[in-house]
């Protein structure tokens, strides 16, 4: 290490010293967040479990009944193992970030959306795929949501307006909701404050 | 989640969060961004707290984490931060710099590309190994070599003074 990089090692320590977190506020939030993604990650094994077990009643039952085909078939021998490995992989055994591919560690990690540092004033929660904003008494909610839903958010339901729609993207798009009374002023400033990503 | 493990997760918190918030301060460069990346990383640690708690090193899968969460928004970042001046930092290191205009090192760290500040801060923030920083980002030996190299010389032309120095 030359004396440049010894020096550049104390500038980043020296300048960073003094910045301590909010540790109440972060094991606070983190909890909460962290809490709510287990949630989610349960909820998608059970489906995946429950789609699994769909598959393979369906090739026992193609087996059993025969139908022109085998259980020996290779079409069949394939399905049922791939789609079968999330219901016998519980929440403890899933691959770790060091381990899972990087495609998957970006997938987890994925947000859509953010905010704009330059919005002062205004109360925002922990960023992720839905989360509150507040200025004042006025509150709001961003929420991104999967394209699938994009046609019921255009349809004419009338607890869907359209007009909270702000941002479409390639796979996701985006609404704020906004709470009893907040002036549209209000409203366009957070959504004028938003960022998203390009997928 | 048990009683004892929400414990060992505060614990945790108490003993890390300090280090990780600084290096994400380092990577951003924001304080705001700084705390949004540090509560999502310690909200995916606290999702896996179970499986984190019992690896040989949770600070090592905690920062890892940390920097997925930090590279895979690094397109964001590019839409909402104003692009870098290049002429704000002299390309050459025999450049004179007047000191009179020095900036200050998170501005200097935010003209690199994120995945040279997070080489840089892996290196000598984090005082990482070249292999170990390979590891950390998925890419080469060489390439954490090459992207350090080049980061510093856009550096090094301020650490003829007090880099700790901070702007008004």
């Amino acid at each position: 290490m030359t004396d440049h990089d010894r020096a550049l090692a104390a500038a980043l320590r020296e300048r960073v010293r003094d910045e301590d977190p909010d540790l109440d506020q972060l094991i606070q939030v983190s909890t909460r967040t962290g809490a709510r993604l287990r949630r989610r990650r349960t909820v998608g094994i059970s489906v995946a479990g429950i789609a699994a077990g769909v598959a393979v009643i369906g090739i026992v039952g193609a087996s059993l009944g025969g139908g022109g085909t085998t259980g020996t078939e290779p079409g069949f021998a394939s399905q049922p193992t791939s789609a079968a490995t999330p219901s016998g992989t519980p929440p403890d055994v899933l691959p770790t970030l060091a381990n899972m591919d990087r495609s998957r560690a970006d997938e987890l990690s994925d947000i859509h959306v953010r905010v704009a540092p330059t919005l002062r004033g205004w109360q925002i929660g922990p960023v992720e795929d839905g989360f509150p904003a507040s200025k004042g008494d006025y509150h709001l909610s961003v929420v991104v949501r999967p394209m699938d839903n994009y046609d019921s958010w255009t349809g004419g339901d009338p607890d869907r307006p359209a007009n909270q729609v702000v941002h479409v993207g390639e796979t996701y798009f985006v609404t704020v909701q906004p709470g009893p009374g907040v002036p549209q002023a209000v409203r366009d400033e957070l959504v004028a404050a938003l960022r998203y990503d390009s997928r | 989640m048990t009683r004892n493990d929400a414990e060992e997760f505060t614990a945790f918190v108490h003993a890390t969060a300090p280090r990780l918030h600084r290096a994400a301060l380092l990577l951003t460069g924001d304080h705001h961004l700084t705390d949004d990346l540090t509560q999502a990383t310690y909200a995916r640690v606290y999702a896996s707290w179970r499986r984190v708690s019992r690896a040989d090193d949770p600070l090592a899968y905690a920062r890892r984490t940390l920097l997925n969460t930090y590279l895979s928004h690094r397109r964001l970042r590019r839409n909402s931060e104003l692009p870098a001046d290049p002429t704000r930092i002299p390309e050459h290191p025999g450049d004179d710099v007047d000191h009179a205009t020095r900036l200050d090192l998170l501005d200097a760290l935010a003209m690199l590309s994120p995945h040279d500040r997070a080489v840089l801060v892996l290196r000598y923030w984090e005082d990482r190994s070249v292999a170990d920083t390979a590891h950390d980002l998925g890419i080469t030996e060489g390439a954490v070599r090459t992207r350090s190299t080049r980061a510093l010389q856009r550096l090094r032309p301020l650490l003829g003074a007090d880099l700790t120095e901070r702007t008004p």
